[in-house]
Protein backbone atom coordinates (compact mmCIF):
# COMPACT_ATOMS: atom_id res chain seq x y z
CA UNK A 1 0.00 0.00 0.00
CA UNK A 2 1.58 3.24 -1.15
CA UNK A 3 1.58 6.57 0.65
CA UNK A 4 -1.01 7.81 -1.85
CA UNK A 5 -3.36 4.95 -0.93
CA UNK A 6 -2.90 5.64 2.76
CA UNK A 7 -3.63 9.35 2.28
CA UNK A 8 -6.77 8.57 0.27
CA UNK A 9 -7.93 6.06 2.88
CA UNK A 10 -7.40 8.58 5.68
CA UNK A 11 -9.37 11.24 3.79
CA UNK A 12 -12.18 8.79 3.07
CA UNK A 13 -12.21 7.66 6.69
CA UNK A 14 -12.54 11.24 7.89
CA UNK A 15 -15.34 11.89 5.39
CA UNK A 16 -17.18 8.75 6.52
CA UNK A 17 -16.74 9.79 10.16
CA UNK A 18 -18.21 13.23 9.47
CA UNK A 19 -21.20 11.74 7.63
CA UNK A 20 -21.92 9.19 10.37
CA UNK A 21 -21.57 11.73 13.20
CA UNK A 22 -23.85 14.13 11.34
CA UNK A 23 -26.40 11.35 10.89
CA UNK A 24 -26.25 10.54 14.61
CA UNK A 25 -26.74 14.22 15.43
CA UNK A 26 -29.62 14.39 12.97
CA UNK A 27 -31.34 11.51 14.74
CA UNK A 28 -30.61 12.81 18.24
CA UNK A 29 -31.65 16.43 17.68
CA UNK A 30 -35.26 17.45 18.24
CA UNK A 31 -37.26 18.10 15.11
CA UNK A 32 -37.25 21.61 13.70
CA UNK A 33 -34.49 24.17 13.41
CA UNK A 34 -31.97 22.29 15.58
CA UNK A 35 -31.59 19.58 12.95
CA UNK A 36 -30.38 22.06 10.36
CA UNK A 37 -27.00 22.26 12.10
CA UNK A 38 -26.21 18.72 11.03
CA UNK A 39 -26.57 19.34 7.30
CA UNK A 40 -23.56 21.61 6.91
CA UNK A 41 -20.84 19.11 7.92
CA UNK A 42 -21.90 16.74 5.13
CA UNK A 43 -21.89 19.36 2.39
CA UNK A 44 -19.01 21.53 3.62
CA UNK A 45 -16.60 18.99 5.14
CA UNK A 46 -17.38 15.44 4.00
CA UNK A 47 -17.89 16.53 0.38
CA UNK A 48 -14.52 18.28 -0.04
CA UNK A 49 -12.79 15.44 1.85
CA UNK A 50 -14.30 12.96 -0.61
CA UNK A 51 -13.18 15.09 -3.54
CA UNK A 52 -9.68 15.35 -2.12
CA UNK A 53 -9.57 11.58 -1.64
CA UNK A 54 -10.63 11.07 -5.25
CA UNK A 55 -7.91 13.40 -6.51
CA UNK A 56 -5.27 11.75 -4.33
CA UNK A 57 -6.40 8.28 -5.42
CA UNK A 58 -6.87 8.89 -9.15
CA UNK A 59 -4.44 11.74 -9.83
CA UNK A 60 -5.21 14.80 -11.95
CA UNK A 61 -7.49 14.54 -14.97
CA UNK A 62 -10.99 15.15 -16.28
CA UNK A 63 -12.70 12.80 -13.83
CA UNK A 64 -11.14 14.31 -10.67
CA UNK A 65 -11.98 17.77 -12.03
CA UNK A 66 -15.59 16.65 -12.46
CA UNK A 67 -15.64 15.28 -8.91
CA UNK A 68 -14.25 18.58 -7.60
CA UNK A 69 -17.00 20.37 -9.53
CA UNK A 70 -19.62 18.09 -7.96
CA UNK A 71 -18.40 18.53 -4.38
CA UNK A 72 -17.91 22.25 -5.03
CA UNK A 73 -21.53 22.57 -6.16
CA UNK A 74 -22.58 20.54 -3.14
CA UNK A 75 -20.71 22.91 -0.81
CA UNK A 76 -22.04 26.02 -2.55
CA UNK A 77 -25.68 24.94 -2.69
CA UNK A 78 -25.79 23.64 0.88
CA UNK A 79 -26.06 26.94 2.81
CA UNK A 80 -28.83 28.48 0.64
CA UNK A 81 -30.84 25.29 0.97
CA UNK A 82 -30.36 25.28 4.74
CA UNK A 83 -31.51 28.90 4.85
CA UNK A 84 -34.58 28.11 2.74
CA UNK A 85 -35.47 25.12 4.92
CA UNK A 86 -34.93 27.20 8.05
CA UNK A 87 -37.29 29.85 6.72
CA UNK A 88 -39.95 27.28 5.83
CA UNK A 89 -39.61 25.66 9.27
CA UNK A 90 -39.77 29.01 11.03
CA UNK A 91 -42.88 29.93 9.05
CA UNK A 92 -44.51 26.64 10.04
CA UNK A 93 -43.77 27.32 13.71
CA UNK A 94 -44.88 30.98 13.50
CA UNK A 95 -41.42 32.23 14.39
CA UNK A 96 -41.17 34.78 11.57
CA UNK A 97 -41.90 38.46 12.17
CA UNK A 98 -45.31 39.54 10.88
CA UNK A 99 -44.01 41.70 8.00
CA UNK A 100 -41.87 38.89 6.51
CA UNK A 101 -44.14 35.89 7.07
CA UNK A 102 -46.13 36.38 3.85
CA UNK A 103 -43.17 36.75 1.42
CA UNK B 1 -13.07 -4.99 -1.70
CA UNK B 2 -11.76 -1.52 -2.39
CA UNK B 3 -11.76 1.34 0.09
CA UNK B 4 -14.30 3.14 -2.10
CA UNK B 5 -16.72 0.25 -1.77
CA UNK B 6 -16.27 0.26 2.00
CA UNK B 7 -16.83 4.01 2.01
CA UNK B 8 -19.99 3.58 -0.07
CA UNK B 9 -21.27 0.95 2.34
CA UNK B 10 -20.64 3.17 5.36
CA UNK B 11 -22.44 6.05 3.64
CA UNK B 12 -25.39 3.85 2.70
CA UNK B 13 -25.84 2.43 6.19
CA UNK B 14 -24.58 5.19 8.46
CA UNK B 15 -25.60 8.22 6.42
CA UNK B 16 -28.40 7.38 4.02
CA UNK B 17 -30.38 5.24 6.44
CA UNK B 18 -30.77 7.88 9.17
CA UNK B 19 -31.44 10.58 6.56
CA UNK B 20 -34.27 8.53 5.05
CA UNK B 21 -35.62 7.88 8.54
CA UNK B 22 -35.69 11.61 9.34
CA UNK B 23 -37.24 12.32 5.96
CA UNK B 24 -40.07 9.89 6.55
CA UNK B 25 -41.35 11.18 9.90
CA UNK B 26 -43.38 14.15 11.15
CA UNK B 27 -45.15 16.78 9.06
CA UNK B 28 -44.06 17.81 5.58
CA UNK B 29 -41.91 20.80 6.44
CA UNK B 30 -39.92 18.81 9.01
CA UNK B 31 -39.10 16.20 6.38
CA UNK B 32 -37.16 18.73 4.30
CA UNK B 33 -34.08 18.31 6.51
CA UNK B 34 -34.11 14.59 5.85
CA UNK B 35 -34.58 15.16 2.13
CA UNK B 36 -31.66 17.56 1.97
CA UNK B 37 -29.47 15.20 3.96
CA UNK B 38 -30.51 12.30 1.73
CA UNK B 39 -29.57 14.29 -1.38
CA UNK B 40 -26.15 15.28 -0.05
CA UNK B 41 -25.25 11.77 1.12
CA UNK B 42 -26.52 10.23 -2.13
CA UNK B 43 -24.28 12.53 -4.17
CA UNK B 44 -21.24 11.37 -2.21
CA UNK B 45 -22.43 7.75 -2.41
CA UNK B 46 -22.70 7.92 -6.21
CA UNK B 47 -19.23 9.45 -6.48
CA UNK B 48 -17.89 6.62 -4.31
CA UNK B 49 -19.63 3.97 -6.42
CA UNK B 50 -18.23 5.53 -9.59
CA UNK B 51 -14.73 5.30 -8.14
CA UNK B 52 -15.33 1.78 -6.80
CA UNK B 53 -16.42 0.44 -10.18
CA UNK B 54 -13.83 2.45 -12.13
CA UNK B 55 -16.49 3.99 -14.36
CA UNK B 56 -15.92 7.73 -14.61
CA UNK B 57 -18.93 8.07 -16.93
CA UNK B 58 -21.15 7.35 -13.93
CA UNK B 59 -20.17 10.77 -12.53
CA UNK B 60 -22.80 12.44 -14.69
CA UNK B 61 -25.43 11.05 -12.30
CA UNK B 62 -24.24 12.82 -9.11
CA UNK B 63 -23.57 15.97 -11.17
CA UNK B 64 -27.18 15.98 -12.36
CA UNK B 65 -28.43 15.07 -8.88
CA UNK B 66 -26.65 17.93 -7.11
CA UNK B 67 -28.23 20.43 -9.49
CA UNK B 68 -31.70 18.88 -9.49
CA UNK B 69 -31.68 18.46 -5.71
CA UNK B 70 -30.93 22.16 -5.31
CA UNK B 71 -33.85 23.22 -7.49
CA UNK B 72 -36.15 20.52 -6.15
CA UNK B 73 -35.55 21.35 -2.50
CA UNK B 74 -36.18 25.04 -3.17
CA UNK B 75 -39.48 24.14 -4.86
CA UNK B 76 -40.50 22.01 -1.88
CA UNK B 77 -39.64 24.74 0.62
CA UNK B 78 -41.74 27.18 -1.37
CA UNK B 79 -44.71 24.84 -1.66
CA UNK B 80 -44.65 23.66 1.95
CA UNK B 81 -44.34 27.16 3.41
CA UNK B 82 -47.51 28.40 1.66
Amino acid sequence: MSARDVAAAVLLGLAALVVVLSAVGLLAAPRGLARLHYLAPVTSIAGPLTGAAYVVDQGWGISPALVLLIVGLLAITGPPLSAAIARATAAAEDLLPEETSSS
Amino acid sequence: MTMWLVFAGVLAVGGLGPALWVGARHAGVYRLVGMQSTSAVTVLLLVALSAAFGQSSYLIVPLALVLLAYAGTLVYTRLLSE
